[in-house]
């Protein structure tokens, strides 16, 4: 096969075995790759209704067909797994160089099942696969982890792994890459930590087959071109993503004091300039990316100092403005923190801020967790992270995320998540197509399921009213299908919506259907590129049903529903769920309880 | 005969690389005076804004492209890119 090896290495952590298994070309064909065969394996491979941190769990890294292919940013990766944070399905994406030392391997794919019985880390060279002990380096921080398991593997190798908050079972937990980079949300380092696999280290010179090499290679060379010459890209270069804190202020949805408001009097403070003012070393890239979004920092602020990559905006959104802090060097010693401990931090920010909540409307005391925990304090979000890493006195109830902190002490409506997962960076009663987003997405409050604030926010790849819910269902519906595909292609969103689609709202994937022909010669055309999609996204829509999932949970917090902002451009506003999803049901072809209807599953081949 | 020009005060904020379309000191933000019947466009125009690749907003909505700016107003614009 072009585009795939038709190769996934599972590895039994139980008894330390490893199996090469082949794919039907078929089958790679139908489900693209990264999230959409990965789904389909978890869904033949675990009962949906196992405990996320069980041995039953199954733990997967894919890789799609562009993962490490010459397409601009084709150079991403997707865990995939049931979430302990939210009890249902997770993927997370994450970039770096480490996906493509992946794909290097040999493998398309990795499985992970069972539980070892002490801690290991999986070594590949090439067509040598080895379990290793990694009792030395438990309990250590992420960067430590990687510099010794490099030291004694290859230098030039490239490590995936979690730190103490995976190994705490913390359901924030990430699993690192490169150090710095995240796959970030729902736990999903929580679960490697629960079978005790500390890390991953590839090295490898496999190269995958291509259907057109010059023609991949002549495509990529003018799209690097493109990126690197588009001035709306640049913005991307200079600021990173934290030139967004403005722009989501002025449309009053900035996530502020756990979602109480949008609009934040410090955000001059914690925005793109200000860090380019005070921290930035340079911009960063991911492997051979052309946009070079991330950023490079040093703090020397007393008491604040360190090193590393970030903030991005969704940890300043999080860390920042929802916890009422505005000193930039506090944030940015935060996102350093989660970084080596292993954290999301937007899962930590807001379960923060929602802590912060409620202690100021006395449902937790400060005798209780024996701090004056309030918005605006800096040091005391600091402490917090620390603790929440390690489930240290109060941070053991935050571990536990904001959803299990606020119901145990019945108030639930504190915490500001869609299915148990906080929300990212955008209030979505002045966005409300991220209303319905987050309230149908198959991991929960994602953005990156299906980001249509890239419309309604940014313009890109056109600009639509936030303030309306008119035809988004119908969008909502396309741009989750689309970051399906994004998703299962191995590219980064960043490029993705900017490049491989034709440049309207509806998100046609002629370039990406192009690029995907090249590598894998599969005859793809942008509709059976779609539906594929499609197929993914109602196969995870079958898992969430079997694991418990109703339309009871196809939902918001209270908050969103019945609170109306009380300022800036959106005030008066809250989601009108209830109007959006009935027809959201309807444009997916599911019955009026959200299951998808026979006929739907006929037309996708998942009957 | 010559007529009388009314003068309005509004509010103008360029984010990002926008920025550096107002002197330095302003970091982005400045209040302008504007003829009457001057649309948002008009006055983004005038300070070298590529309104054909920009996101426009007034008081944080997008307004309607004919609309003459009103007293008090606050103006807004970035280049319409990818998100956070």
């Amino acid at each position: 096969m072009d585009g795939w090896y038709g190769k996934i290495l599972r590895v039994n952590l139980t008894d330390g075995t490893t199996t090469v298994e082949t794919v039907d070309p078929q089958f790679a064909k139908d489900y693209i790759g990264g999230r959409g065969w990965a789904i389909k394996y978890l869904m033949d491979g675990m009962n949906p209704k196992a405990d996320a941190l069980s041995p039953e769990n199954l733990l997967i890294f894919a890789t799609g067909p562009l993962t490490g292919s010459p397409a601009p940013t084709g150079n991403r990766y997707m865990v995939v797994t049931k979430s302990p944070l939210t009890g249902v399905l997770t993927n997370s994406n994450s970039g770096g160089d480490f996906p493509t030392w992946m794909k290097r391997t040999g493998f398309d794919m990795f499985i992970f099942e069972g539980r070892a019985e002490k801690p290991v880390y999986l070594w590949i060279n090439d067509d040598q696969v080895e379990i290793r002990s990694a009792e030395h380096v438990w309990g250590k921080q992420v960067p430590e982890t990687t510099d010794t398991l490099l030291a004694e593997t290859d230098r030039k190798a490239k490590v995936a792994c979690i730190g103490p908050a995976g190994e705490r079972l913390v359901k924030a937990a990430a699993i690192m890459n490169d150090k710095d980079r995240a796959a970030a949300r729902s736990g999903v380092g929580a679960v490697m930590g629960s079978k005790n696999l500390k890390a991953v280290v590839f090295q490898g010179t496999h190269q995958i087959g291509m259907a057109d090499r010059p023609g991949m290679k002549k495509l990529s060379m003018s799209m690097n071109q493109e990126v690197g010459h588009d001035s709306k890209t640049s913005v991307l270069r200079i600021y990173g993503t934290p030139y967004v804190p403005d722009v989501t202020n002025e449309l009053g949805i900035l996530p502020t004091r756990n979602f109480q408001t949008g609009r934040f009097e410090g955000v001059e403070n914690i925005n793109g300039p200000a860090l380019n003012e005070s921290f930035l070393i340079r911009p960063g890239a991911c492997f051979r990316c052309p946009i070079v979004c991330n950023r490079i920092t040093k703090v020397d602020v007393p008491g604040y100092e360190g090193e590393g990559e970030g903030p991005e905006y969704e940890s300043i959104g999080a860390l920042g403005s929802a916890c009422g802090v505005d000193n930039l060097a506090a944030i940015t010693k935060a996102n350093y923190l989660c970084n080596e401990y292993g954290m999301d931090t937007i899962t930590v920010g807001m379960t923060i801020a929602c802590a912060m909540e409620m202690c100021e409307a006395g449902i937790i005391s400060e005798e209780e967790i024996g701090y004056p925990l309030k918005f605006g304090d800096a040091d005391g979000m600091i402490e917090f992270v620390k603790k929440m890493a390690l489930r240290e006195g109060f941070g053991d109830k935050l571990a536990e995320g904001s959803y299990a902190l606020a119901e145990s002490y019945g108030h639930p409506e504190y915490s500001i998540t869609a299915k148990k997962l906080e929300f990212p960076g955008y209030d979505p009663r002045g966005a409300k197509g991220m209303g319905l987003l987050y309230a149908t997405s198959n991991i929960g409050a994602s953005h990156m399921s299906g980001d249509l604030a890239y419309a309604e926010v940014f313009g890109t790849p056109e600009k639509i009213d936030p303030l309306t819910i008119e035809n988004k269902p119908e969008l909502i519906k396309r741009f989750e299908d689309a970051f399906t595909l994004i998703d299962a292609s191995g590219l980064c969103v960043f490029l993705a919506v900017r490049y491989v689609f034709d440049k309207d709202v509806n998100l046609w994937p002629t370039r990406l259907t192009e690029l995907m022909n090249l590598t894998t010669g599969a005859d793809y055309t942008p509709a059976t590129l779609l539906q594929a999609a499609e197929r993914v996204f109602n196969l995870e829509r079958l898992f969430l049903l079997e694991a418990g999932v109703t339309k009871a949970d196809d939902t918001l917090p209270k908050r969103m529903l019945e609170e109306p902002l009380t300022e800036g451009p959106a005030a008066g506003q809250v989601v009108e769920l209830d109007e959006m999803l009935p027809r959201f049901y309807e444009v997916r072809g599911w019955d009026e309880e959200g299951v998808p209807t026979p006929e739907k599953l006929a037309e996708l081949g998942l009957e | 005969m010559r007529g009388i020009i009314c003068l309005m005060k509004v509010k103008v904020k360029l984010i990002a690389t926008y920025r550096d379309l107002l002197p330095p000191e302003r970091r982005g933000k400045m209040e302008m005076e504007v003829a009457e019947g001057t649309t948002a466009v008009d006055l983004l125009i005038s300070l070298g804004v590529p309104i054909e690749e920009s996101v426009v907003l007034v008081d944080g909505r997008t307004p309607d492209p004919n609309q003459p700016l009103q007293e008090g107003d606050s103006v807004c614009a970035f280049s319409a890119t990818a998100g956070g």
